[in-house]
């Protein structure tokens, strides 16, 4: 699996959800809001004697703080689990098919939504969220 | 010194079960026969001792792992298709060389488990019971070298054949290629390991044309103790993959 290639296509399907400003594959030292990015990732390795990894990445969404109440009503709607605003399904695809991230991984699921409170950036505060988005997928040989 | 299972190769049939697979479990068993008498009572204890004697062996296999789907070598089309059937069945617990260990049996495969919870990766459960001893051997094939052409592959040492014994064959087919390509896999044992004539051929199994396995076995005495496997290929553009283990029982 290409983790940078992951990033990549995660960030790539987020950019077109209504709203969303910056899409980013890393972490970013500035942001600007509503700005999504994917961060940190662990692995479990060898979950099948084949190499089959089971990855969570760790995908963050920032909002201004400049209007405490329209900030995070703003990022509330991003939270929804279906709909164009939702990040979930924009991220999951058509239900039932398998997200392959165009054959970067066997599947995804983003199974949980955590972390909800204010993130610096910098000098500055935002409020966010994380999405825990669950790959699975293995080396291309196996 | 203990090992940590890494890379437990799996063959059921024509299916390569190494990628989908997490877990396998081999038992064998010996039924314990009471064969107790007057004469097991021990005068200086004043005790019984039981007495007891092997009856019938089995062995239960079981496996476990990701569900995939789509094709004969994907682990549901081919767990599927075997269920309530007997079939070729071999485990290789380290690596996949000439000569690493195997265990190979010919097995029914009487229990298929599948799918699992929301947002579960999709599991699969199979379990199998042997139908011919379980035998403990070797790799005699590697999976990951294709071949194209008549050929034989190389020598590997093992046990001769006592009388009242049997060469036990597994033959897993996991790809084939080529138009009208037909594959036919052969044992032959030597007595030097220098096959330069003088080698028998012991097993030959039937021709395959399709991913498959097969299970063979040959009666002793062999007195040689070197094996290697042949095969021949025939077709336009042939090209096959497949395991053999081989073990005496």
């Amino acid at each position: 699996m290409d983790f940078e290639l992951i990033s990549q296509r995660i960030a790539d399907l987020v950019a077109p959800v209504p709203g969303i400003v910056r899409s980013d594959p890393f972490v970013p030292d500035a942001a600007t809001p509503p700005h999504f990015y994917v961060g940190e990732i662990s692995i479990d390795y060898d979950q099948t004697y084949g190499g089959l990894m089971e990855v969570q990445v760790v995908c963050r969404l920032l909002t201004s703080r400049a209007d405490d109440r329209a900030g995070q009503a703003a990022l509330k709607r991003y939270m929804t689990r279906a709909g164009e605003y939702s990040i979930k399904a924009a991220l999951e695809g058509d239900p039932g098919t398998p997200q392959t991230l165009d054959g970067a991984c066997h599947d995804l699921h983003v199974r949980r939504l955590q972390g909800h409170r204010l993130y610096r950036v910098g000098e500055d505060m935002y409020f966010g969220a994380e999405w825990l988005v669950r790959v699975i997928g293995a080396d291309e040989e196996e | 010194m203990a090992e940590l299972l890494k890379n437990v190769k799996l063959y059921s049939g024509g299916c390569d079960l190494t990628g989908a697979g997490n877990k396998i479990d081999v038992t064998a068993e010996v039924e314990e026969k009471d064969v107790t008498t007057w004469g097991d009572y021990d005068p200086a204890t004043d005790r019984v001792w039981k007495a007891v004697q092997a009856g019938t062996a089995s062995a239960k296999l079981t496996g476990g792992g990701f569900w995939e789907a789509g094709d004969p070598s994907k682990v549901d089309d081919a767990l599927w298709g075997q269920l309530g059937g007997v079939g070729a069945w071999s485990a290789v617990p380290r690596g996949a060389a000439v000569g690493d260990l195997a265990w190979l049996t010919q097995a029914l495969q009487g229990q298929y488990q599948l799918l699992g919870g929301v947002g579960d990766v999709a599991p699969w459960q199979a379990s199998w019971s042997s139908r011919w001893p379980l035998v403990r051997g070797v790799l005699a094939h590697p999976p990951g070298t294709a071949r194209t052409g008549t050929g034989a592959g190389n020598a590997v040492e093992h046990v001769a054949v006592p009388a009242g014994s049997h060469l036990y064959a597994t033959l897993h087919v996991l790809s084939v290629a080529g138009e009208e390509a037909a594959i036919t896999v052969a044992i032959e044992s030597d007595a030097t390991g220098d096959f330069g004539g003088s080698e028998s051929t012991r097993i030959e199994f039937d021709e395959a044309t399709a991913i498959g396995g097969q299970a063979a076995r040959a009666a002793g005495p062999i007195t040689d103790t070197f094996y290697r496997v042949t095969w021949t290929i025939s077709g336009t553009d042939p090209s096959f993959l497949f395991v053999v283990a081989l073990g005496v029982a």
